[in-house]
């Protein structure tokens, strides 16, 4: 187990690299830079040029990749080209609330969609399952920015009940910005649910189960549910990795002060390091949790965890052979 | 059951069409409510002897009512510093006009220059300025500002992204004591006084900046206090009670960044935001209806164009150039893409700025007959199609080269608009890889400020135009301390623009802010760079 986690984390090494040189690249290519942002309207062409030079934009963009590499190496994310203030400052002021309306959303999606999916499920084929899947399509086909204005005349301008925007009034400002993005996630968890328990429940040990006289509770609960687990964990972990960058519309409809608003204003005034370091941040994150969910995996299904438990003993018994051969 | 699952869906997508439907959305016709702006231009920008201070910009509210303590402002662009020296975008020119205080003030009003911090102000030879500072102005740390502190703040600035161009002209400072002090420049500049009345030219405290105190470069002397902030959220501020000057009616002064303009609206509308920037023209009668709410509007002076590129490319040849102006129903564009809530330019030169002669050139009409000619000197028509490429960024530019597409394509003209971000047309168009491109530039109000434009050396000469005449005229209207002299040479530009075709000015637009009853105090600049410092809010 041990060793699978340290090669995953090292297998994170390659997929930074990449991911860091192709952010540094692309943004390279776009047309223009931070100094045409800073320079102001009467800036001459000379003073743009210093500007670009003293922001040292105009050396090559692979010396500029390494260094910043380098520099990262040594634990410096860079400093933004735009705000007297560091990635990481930007980064860690922005993430917590990314990840409370991240983390709200999955919970409003687990808990819709697990019933949901399971109701579905149990009814397959009868109008309680049509409308659950309605609901589901429903949830995926709405745009996020279109749902979350929809939502806030209803639930803000209308009714006054909520806030509309910011991330000042505490748990009321969370509710139509979880509500918004956990709609699109409850519809493919729904769906993914549903899909599962079907594959389960027409196994032969739940007929046994049922023939047996075990309550129709139990068997979905106990028995069925804890086998469609596996797929519905994989959806639920990408999810929850996806929650730092992937709210981005959401938080720019709802004035909501997350990484995914950063990255965009960030973007849009060219400010690499910004961009670069949030990206970073966020596939570290994602890759974490992945990873996480991985190791669930093992909690969840004891085959897999027995799997993990007989390479470990087959290794085991391998060094000892070759301890034996070598005593030999 | 299948009957009632489908009248239950059809309820359903009616209720959240009504959801989002519910309000009326007509544009109104003409600006509403309260223009706060000059119709006529600037007067000169003649070195001159203070007057005594005119009355405020907006009228005072009456002195017994009560005023709301908080006031939040709902801004469409992002707070990313709190140096007044490193940014000098709208919003974040907000703020500084609110924590900081410039050397001199510009009245909206009467147009005119009038003391500020600095009582006092002359020159005799247009070169060396002498200055009087007030004795009773006090930073926000309690530190007393003298001569000194506009010496270190304007020397700090010849190496400041924002304050250069200010500040770099500056040949010597001189401090003669602590509240007199004369700067001189390197050449003679007649409008030197009214770039000093800009944010860029305002005053930081040497010891805090210095002494390395928390936030020292967001200590200024102004009405307002910095308080708190977040990059890229909001930016508070509360009353500085020690103001040398009135002190603020409100407590606290909140900037809150809110991109999406249809949420910053609904904002407004639930009174979470006071005052809700700039928006959408669509959406302007949610404003009007609204009982509650008003809607105050300006004509901006930020001037729409098109630029064609004379340096490179097909625009080199003039005749092209104006067939495209001749060819072109800027009325046209106004009405579609503006829903008429534009004016027609009547020259390069913004309405506000001093020299402006808008009625006294020849327009540019739209002519199809005359462009038709233009193209057909050169051989195009019809038959003979010119294709071109029109470098435009999203929204209004990208509407306006739409409609440009339309327009010319029956005299002969294909055109390809390529689209790009703001930050890829800046780019693209001050490096010349541009035929033409749909622009925009807001114009202060001192006659040079337009060199920006016409200038070969700036970033923004986005049709790189490099005409000895009007460099020629524009240096000597520089220095030139004759008013009728100066003014003739700004018409005489602006007819040579005019002749040659370099841009083609399309309009400057009406421009809105809503607020709730009973706000009032906000000095609205032509510039979009408006003086929130004097903010209020009745309670009603």
């Amino acid at each position: 187990m041990y060793r699978y986690v340290l090669k995953r984390l090292l297998l994170l090494i390659p997929v930074l690299l990449g991911v860091s040189m192709l952010v540094y690249c692309i943004l390279d290519l776009a047309p223009g830079d931070a100094a045409d942002i800073l320079a102001p309207d009467d800036a001459t062409l000379e003073e743009k040029e210093a500007l670009r030079e003293e922001m040292g934009l105009n050396r090559p963009v692979l010396i500029r990749y390494f260094e910043y590499m380098w520099n990262l190496l040594h634990g410096e994310l860079g400093t933004s080209y735009l705000s007297p203030i560091t990635v990481w400052d930007a980064f860690t002021q922005k993430a917590p609330n990314t990840l409370k309306l991240g983390l709200a959303s999955v919970i409003f999606a687990v808990g819709l969609s697990l019933p949901l999916g399971i109701y579905a499920a149990r009814h397959r084929g009868s109008w309680k399952d049509a409308l659950s899947m309605i609901l589901a399509i429903l949830g995926l086909s709405m745009p996020n920015f279109w749902l979350g204005l929809l939502l806030m005349l209803l639930f803000a301008l209308r009714l006054g009940w909520l806030p509309s925007g910011g991330a000042d009034k505490g748990f009321l400002s969370l509710i139509l910005p979880t509500f918004t993005i956990g709609t699109g996630m409850m519809a493919t968890l729904t769906r993914t649910t549903r899909s599962s328990m079907l594959d389960v429940i027409r196994q032969d040990y739940l007929r046994t189960a049922r023939a047996k006289g075990v309550n129709e509770e139990v068997v979905i609960k106990k028995h069925a549910l804890k086998n469609a687990l596996i797929p519905i964990i994989t959806i639920i972990g990408t999810m929850l990795g996806g929650i730092l960058g992937g709210a981005t519309l959401t938080e720019s409809v709802f004035s909501w002060p997350g990484v995914g608003r950063l990255i965009i204003d960030s973007l849009n005034g060219r400010d690499t390091p910004v961009v670069t370091g949030c990206i970073i941040m966020t596939t570290m994150f994602f890759s974490v949790v992945l990873l996480v969910v991985d190791l669930v995996y093992a909690f969840v299904d004891p085959r897999i965890k027995a799997q993990y438990s007989n390479k470990n003993k087959k290794k085991g018994g391998e060094k000892k052979d070759g301890e034996k051969a070598a005593t030999a | 059951m299948k009957k009632a699952l489908a009248i239950l869906l059809c309820a359903l997508l009616v209720v959240s069409m009504l959801a989002g439907c519910g309000s009326k959305t007509e544009t109104p016709a003409a600006a509403p409510s309260t223009p706060s702006t000059p119709s006529t231009p600037s007067t000169p920008a003649t070195p001159a002897t203070p007057s005594t201070p005119a009355a405020p910009a907006t009228p005072a509210a009456p002195a017994e009512t009560k005023y709301v303590d908080d006031i939040i402002i709902g801004i469409g662009g992002k707070i990313i510093d709190i140096d007044p020296q490193e940014n000098s975008n709208t919003q974040h020119n907000y703020y500084f006009r609110c924590v900081f205080d410039t050397p001199l003030d510009f009245n909206n009003q009467t147009s005119e220059l009038e003391p500020n911090i600095c009582t006092e102000w002359s020159s005799d030879d247009g070169k060396t300025w002498n200055f009087t500072l007030r004795d009773d102005v006090y930073f926000h740390n309690g530190e007393h500002m003298t001569a000194n502190d506009v010496k270190w703040t304007f020397e700090r600035g010849k190496d400041s992204s924002s304050s250069s161009s200010l500040c770099k002209p500056m040949e010597e400072i001189n401090v003669i004591d602590d509240t007199h002090f004369s700067i001189t420049l390197a050449s003679v500049n007649v409008d030197f006084p009214y770039m000093l009345t800009l944010p860029t030219a305002s005053i930081l405290c040497q010891k805090a900046v210095e002494g390395g105190e928390t936030d020292a470069l967001g200590i200024g002397s102004g009405p307002w206090k910095l308080d708190s902030y977040e990059f890229g959220d909001y930016l508070k501020m509360t009353r500085n009670d020690n103001f040398w000057g009135e002190p603020a009616k409100g407590k606290t002064l909140t900037l809150r960044y809110m991109p999406e303009t249809s949420a910053r609206l609904v904002a407004l509308e639930t009174g979470e935001i006071d005052v809700c920037e700039s928006p959408d023209t669509n959406e302007l009668s949610h404003v009007t209806d609204n009982d509650k709410l008003e809607l105050q509007s300006y004509t901006s002076s930020s001037i729409q164009y098109l630029a064609f590129n004379c340096e490179k490319g097909i625009f080199t040849n003039q005749n092209l150039r104006l067939a495209m102006c001749y060819g072109i129903d800027c009325e046209e564009l106004i009405d579609v893409v503006y829903n008429g809530l534009a004016t027609k330019c009547g020259s390069t030169w913004g309405w506000n700025e001093y020299g402006y002669n808008g009625g006294g050139i020849t327009q540019y009409t739209y002519d199809p007959d005359k462009a038709a000619e233009y193209l057909a000197a050169e051989g195009y028509g019809p038959s003979n199609p010119l294709k071109i490429h029109l470098a435009v960024s999203a929204g209004t530019r990208k509407a306006m080269g739409e409609m440009v597409q339309s327009q010319v394509k029956p005299l002969g003209i294909e055109v390809t608009i390529d689209e790009y971000d703001t930050a890829g047309l800046s780019t693209m168009t001050t490096a010349g890889d541009h035929e033409c491109a749909f622009y925009g530039c807001g114009t202060n109000v001192f006659g040079d400020d337009i060199t920006r434009l016409i200038d070969s050396n700036t970033g923004v000469n986005k049709s790189h135009l490099h005409d000895p005449q009007v460099h020629e005229l524009m240096d000597a209207a520089r220095q030139e301390l004759d008013d009728a002299k100066r003014t003739q040479m700004y018409h005489d530009v602006q007819q040579r623009l005019f002749d040659i075709g370099a841009y083609l000015p399309v309009c400057t637009s009406e421009a809105f802010f809503g607020v709730k009853k009973g706000i009032g105090g906000i000095d609205y600049y032509p510039t979009s760079h408006h003086d929130f410092s004097e903010i209020y809010f009745v309670q009603q």
